[in-house]
């Protein structure tokens, strides 16, 4: 690794609809080194790698790749200058074999326009040597090798258009700690090749073992980089969480000591179990109380709420209401019991992206709006939705109106009164402000601690460590599918709730 | 708003192609061809089908004072002062059914001359299909025409013929007529039980009254083959006690599927002497046996006389075939009816058979010239 | 003032609108083209035809809604047909018996595909094709390949009249009201909807997803058993070959209809306007002395355009 430039990013900014993501953002890449990117979730990584792979162009600033300066309409044209990026979600396809992914779209033909089976071999295997997977068949096919070995083709795939810049996106959230330690000792070989990398990770252990640079990243903006050698995590995460942010919410009050000795326990959830994303989680809840759930993207919080509420198998684990236990096979169980979920993700598990607003609000507790022969009565139903939406405030010209035609921030309201109209005592909520702005998220929060003011029980699942210590009256932190700390509002601080997140 | 402005484009292209179609005789209708909508490929050809009866009507008008066709029966002049519609209806998925369209252009040319004065409607249905045919009755009495004939494929049209019958519109079957009695003032087509039982004589002469026969069957539904199947059968039984019929199978008028069911037979029974096909597509039974080079061990014995059929029999691989007359099946009927509504009164009723004829590679070249 | 505007605006961008304005169009131009299309014993007869799928269309329609498909509803027409017209005059049943024993036949039908597609999460355009096979093979072994006569006072269903109208066509309606007033303004009929716009979603709304999916697989086969009886009383006969081809015009009725093949759209009455353009296009080829290869032709690219437009009106959306 010598001090040559490779790349040069400079004054990115990058703007979407009521967000800025990235504001000017200054950053030099050496060639051959591994640069780590850290940062908290939505501190503007990913939205940074998008840019530099031709995902989309910034809104200013520029990029100079090579001494030269760039403008990419296209992920192609990143591709052909040696910028590849290796995504969470892998791309290969599971029925073709190792060969045929690596050179997809781009196989070796003969003369007579067939496929040149032997080249296609050949040059496979060399990569594959490359990347440590020498001793596997290149015939393979992918679904029979394993994740890491998956990985491992990615990159070789990555490496056969020539890339000389390779970008990894939280590479080893899906791999054990045995492959991780492989897919480093990839990195170490192609490092020694010359090939510059990105690394984004969360594992800021890992990040200490593999780089060689750290660039961290907070609210969109550049920070500082640090020269791993001469670092620690500590260092690393002070850097990640200060804040000279001043206007942060907060609430009224917060739960003590005290009120959580004195107030009852309305649910609790023994030993739960999720294959392979939840190990026996024990946990309380208790009357009024905000309680956060939190942790890394693969931590098993979101599979945890969805076991509790019977929207997922279950290997085993007991729910507990007011000391009874209740048995929960399916969401209707959890309903009648007097659970809702806010799901994450709501265009995908939240909405019913055809219907309208009405339709969207009163689906659950439509069944209370019927008459005789099942028959919806209209009057009943636009008056409830009416007398919801107007008590959250949502912002919709009409009931009609259709969904995707609002704001996030009032659809994940709309989520909200849904499950208010059915009057529950536990209310679960998965990233409740999951891409809506600064105004919408307070008022949610408003409405959130106002519930738990009139007695509800309610628990949000979190990423967003602002949010958490802002909102909430106790925290659960979770690591690899396991509770790795607790701590209750007063004792609130970002570092701690940081190393029980990096699982330590 | 860009697709209902596509879909009432497509409403409007279709009913201007239909109004284009049903009016008047001029087949130049000043039909924008020049459409945008991505249907416009369906209305020139409307254009054409409709065009192309005009034609015909056309030709005919010049061949009027022209030798009447060969009819059995004669059809009167008519001096009613009145015009006759009549429908006929007829299937149209093998070659059997060219000849018997034919005959009911034929009978349609020559009643559409000035002492005639009758218009005849062919309507083809692709295939056996009861509940079609059916309805397609129900609309010719909608659309008052004065008599219909009709082939009888199943027994779901008998409600309809009565309908018909009843409605004033006298009703002739040909070809197959229904198990089930109808209404219909008479049946115009082959003795079909007979006519078995002269298939049956004639395998048993060639093969010295003994050996082993297989039978390829149309449809099991179809009245006309079960008739023929029933006097095979029976006449075998009866007569012929050394004769024994290894197995009947159901080739839905297919060659292809007569091909294959053949070499199924001659498998199964390597000493087979015959087959006989009660229906439509023997020339696929031809053929399986031509290949296996088995001719002169199996016999194959069939029912009508298509160009194919006709072929092999003078290569010997068919050894004789018994014919119905399909152009009198097709014309026959229509003058029956014609004359009926002409003279008020019925010539025949029940079964008018046609006549039958055993065709073999001794008599074909005389019986079907080059 | 504004709402009022808005309903119009509802109304006319609906594409049940504008299918109805083709419906309009077209009867008018028939009008036009035939002088028999008016005549009432035409129209009955157009409606009669329209009634053989357009009962069953209220079924599929449910089932398309909910993101499925049902390739068997022919072969249990003929099945049903066949099994009643067998139970009458082989078993010699009463016809209250015949209906019940029918009707539960196309129960258990309808409950078997279900099952397969809910429980064991079996792709249904296969699952109901392999179905209906199978029930295509069981009416051929029933009847043996012969037509099976049908006299029994059931047949009213099929060909009877009250006053001038035929009870088949006062049935058709019946069964498209009450579908409609199902879909559109019962509980069952919201989660329908709910289901065929976000599996997930309703199923974390607490919908009992797979049920739902179940039972309009099992009303689309008990409206299909009621037609087999329905077509067979028309014909006082039925054989094998009845009901073949019928799943095509049904899914095309449906799809011309305003249903979309992506799920959660479209409405029950819809099918019907489908169904009368599939029905006086049919009635079209014969008024008008049409060859029916013509009629192949043409319907097939009804279908495909009734197709592509609901293809195009979904990118739209998820642009």
């Amino acid at each position: 690794m010598g001090d040559s430039v490779i790349c040069e990013l400079q004054n990115i900014t990058k703007r979407f609809p009521g967000v800025v993501a990235l504001d000017q953002v200054n950053l030099s890449i050496k060639k051959g080194e591994i640069l780590a990117i850290v940062g908290e979730n939505g501190a503007g990584k990913s939205t940074l790698m998008n840019i530099l792979s031709g995902v989309f162009p910034p809104s200013e600033g520029r990029i100079l790749y090579e001494g030269q300066e760039r403008r990419f309409s296209h992920t192609r044209e990143a591709q052909e200058l040696g910028i590849a990026m290796i995504h969470q979600e892998l791309s290969l396809s599971n029925a073709l074999s190792i060969a045929e992914n690596i050179f997809q779209g781009r196989l070796p033909k003969k003369a007579t326009g067939l496929i040149d089976k032997k080249k296609l071999f050949q040059d496979s295997q060399k990569l594959l040597e490359q990347v440590g997977l020498g001793g596997v068949d290149v015939k393979t096919l992918v679904r029979d090798i394993n994740a890491s070995q998956q990985q491992q083709v990615e990159i070789a795939k990555a490496l056969s258009l020539h890339a000389k810049l390779l970008i990894l996106d939280e590479p080893t959230s899906a791999l054990t700690p045995a492959e991780a330690n492989v897919l480093h000792g990839v990195m170490g070989k192609l490092r020694e090749e010359g090939i510059t990398m990105l690394y984004i990770s969360h594992k800021l252990d890992e990040i200490m073992k593999i780089s060689d640079r750290i660039a961290v990243f907070r609210d969109g903006r550049y920070i500082e980089t640090l020269i791993t050698k001469d670092t620690t995590v500590e260092r690393m995460i002070s850097l990640m969480v200060g804040r000279e942010n001043s206007a942060a919410y907060t609430r009224a009050r917060y739960m003590s000591e005290e009120d959580y000795n004195s107030r009852p326990v309305v649910m609790e959830v023994k030993n739960m179990t999720v294959h392979k994303k939840v190990q026996d989680v024990s946990f309380k809840l208790y009357q009024g109380e905000i309680l956060g759930i939190t942790g890394l993207v693969g931590a098993g919080r979101t599979e945890l709420l969805q076991a509790v509420f019977g929207a997922d198998k279950r290997e085993h684990g007991e729910v507990y209401i007011e000391g009874k236990e209740i048995k929960i096979k399916h969401p209707s169980d959890a309903i009648k019991s007097g659970m809702g979920l806010v799901p994450e993700g709501r265009k995908a598990q939240g909405l019913f992206l055809e219907m309208n607003v009405r339709e969207n609000m009163s689906i659950v507790n439509l069944k209370d709006q019927i008459s005789g022969f099942r028959l919806i009565r209209r009057q009943e139903e636009r008056k409830k939705v009416t007398e919801f939406n107007n008590r959250l405030r949502v912002k919709t010209p009409s009931l009609e109106q259709k969904i995707v035609n609002l704001s996030g921030g009032n659809q994940q309201k709309v989520i909200i009164a849904r499950w208010l109209m059915n009057n529950p005592k536990f209310l679960f909520l998965d990233e409740p402000t999951q891409g809506i702005d600064i105004g919408a998220k307070t008022e949610i929060y408003d409405i959130i601690h106002e519930l738990s003011e009139n007695g509800m029980s309610v628990i949000v699942v979190s990423s967003e460590m602002q949010e958490i210590m802002s909102l909430c009256d106790r925290v659960i932190v979770m690591y690899e599918g396991k509770v790795s700390g607790e701590l209750i509002h007063s004792d609130f601080e970002e570092e701690k709730l940081m190393t029980f997140m990096s699982g330590k | 708003m860009k697709k209902r402005l596509l879909n009432v484009i497509l409403a409007a292209v279709l009913a201007f192609g239909l109004v284009g179609c049903g009016s008047g005789s001029s087949p130049a209708a000043a039909e924008p061809s020049k459409d945008t909508a991505e249907e416009s490929t369906e209305e020139p050809s409307e254009e054409a089908a409709d065009v192309s009866t005009q034609e015909e009507a056309a030709d005919t008008d010049a061949g009027e004072t022209a030798d009447a066709p060969k009819f059995n029966y004669e059809p009167k002049k008519n001096d009613t002062g009145n015009e006759f519609r009549i429908a006929a209806l007829t299937v149209q998925n093998n070659p059997f059914w060219v000849d018997v369209t034919k005959g009911i252009e034929a009978a349609q040319a020559f009643l559409a001359g000035g002492d005639y004065n009758t218009t005849v409607d062919l309507i083809t249905v692709d295939d056996f299909d009861g509940q079609v045919f059916a309805e397609t009755i129900d609309t010719c009495i909608v659309k008052g025409y004065d008599a219909i004939t009709t082939v009888g494929v199943s027994d779901a049209i008998v409600p309809a013929i009565n309908k018909a019958t009843q409605a004033g519109i006298p009703v002739y079957v040909f070809n197959s007529d229904t198990e089930k009695e109808s209404d219909r003032v008479a049946f115009v087509g082959q003795d079909l039980y007979a006519a078995g039982g002269v298939a049956a004589d004639t395998a048993a002469a060639l093969i010295g009254e003994k050996g082993k026969v297989g039978i390829i069957t149309g449809l099991y539904s179809v009245n006309a083959h079960e008739l023929r199947r029933h006097g095979i059968e029976d006449t075998i039984n009866e007569k012929y006690p050394d004769i024994e019929i290894v197995g009947t199978t159901e080739n839905h008028d297919s060659a292809d599927e007569a091909y294959t069911q053949t070499k199924d037979f001659i498998t199964g029974n390597p000493d087979l002497s015959a087959i006989l096909v009660t229906a439509g597509g023997p020339h696929g039974a031809a053929k399986a046996i031509e290949e296996l080079g088995v001719q002169d061990q199996v016999k194959l014995v069939c029912f009508d006389t298509t160009t194919e059929i006709v072929s092999y029999v003078k290569k010997g691989i068919i050894n004789g075939t018994v014919s119905q007359d399909p152009f009198g099946q097709g014309a026959d009927p229509i003058i029956l009816a014609y004359n009926q509504l002409v003279t008020g009164e019925t010539e025949v009723t029940g079964n008018a058979f046609t006549k039958m004829d055993v065709i073999t590679p001794d008599n074909v070249n005389e019986l079907f010239p080059e | 003032m504004k709402d009022r505007v808005g309903k119009l605006k509802a109304v006319t961008g609906r594409t049940e609108f504008s299918v109805f304005l083709g419906l309009l169009l077209l009867t008018v131009a028939m009008s036009i083209a035939s002088p028999f299309f008016l005549k009432t014993s035409n129209i009955f007869n157009v409606l009669s035809q329209i009634s053989r799928y357009g009962i069953i269309s209220v079924g599929m329609a449910l089932v398309i809604i909910t993101g499925g498909i049902d390739l068997s509803v022919g072969y249990v027409v003929g099945l049903c047909a066949c099994v009643a017209a067998w139970l009458t005059s082989q078993a010699h049943l009463p016809w209250p018996a015949v209906l019940l024993l029918v009707l539960l036949l196309g129960t258990v039908i309808g409950t078997v595909n279900g099952l397969l597609v809910t429980k064991m999460k079996l792709v249904p355009f296969i699952v109901t094709l392999a179905t209906g096979k199978i029930l295509s093979g069981c009416t051929l072994l029933l009847t043996k390949g012969m037509p099976i006569s049908f006299e029994s006072s059931l047949a009213w269903l099929g060909s009877g009249y009250i006053g001038p109208i035929p009870v088949c066509v006062i049935i058709m309606f019946l069964v498209i009201i009450g579908g409609s007033v199902f879909a559109q303004c019962t509980l069952t009929g919201r989660n329908i909807y709910a289901v065929g716009n976000n599996e997930r979603t309703a199923e974390l709304s607490g919908i009992k997803v797979k049920k739902l999916k179940c039972s309009v697989y099992i009303i689309t086969s008990l409206l299909s058993a009621l037609c087999g009886i329905i077509v067979a009383g028309n014909l006082y006969s039925s054989d094998a070959s009845l009901g073949i081809g019928y799943e095509t015009d049904i899914i095309a009725a449906v799809v011309i209809g305003g249903v979309s093949m992506s799920g959660g759209e479209g409405t029950v009455w819809g099918s019907l306007i489908g169904a009368a353009i599939m029905g006086i296009l049919k009635n079209a080829f014969v008024l008008l002395n049409i060859s029916s290869y013509w009629q192949s032709v043409v319907i097939g690219i009804v279908i495909i355009v009734a197709v592509a437009l609901d293809v195009l009106r979904v990118n739209k959306k998820e642009k």
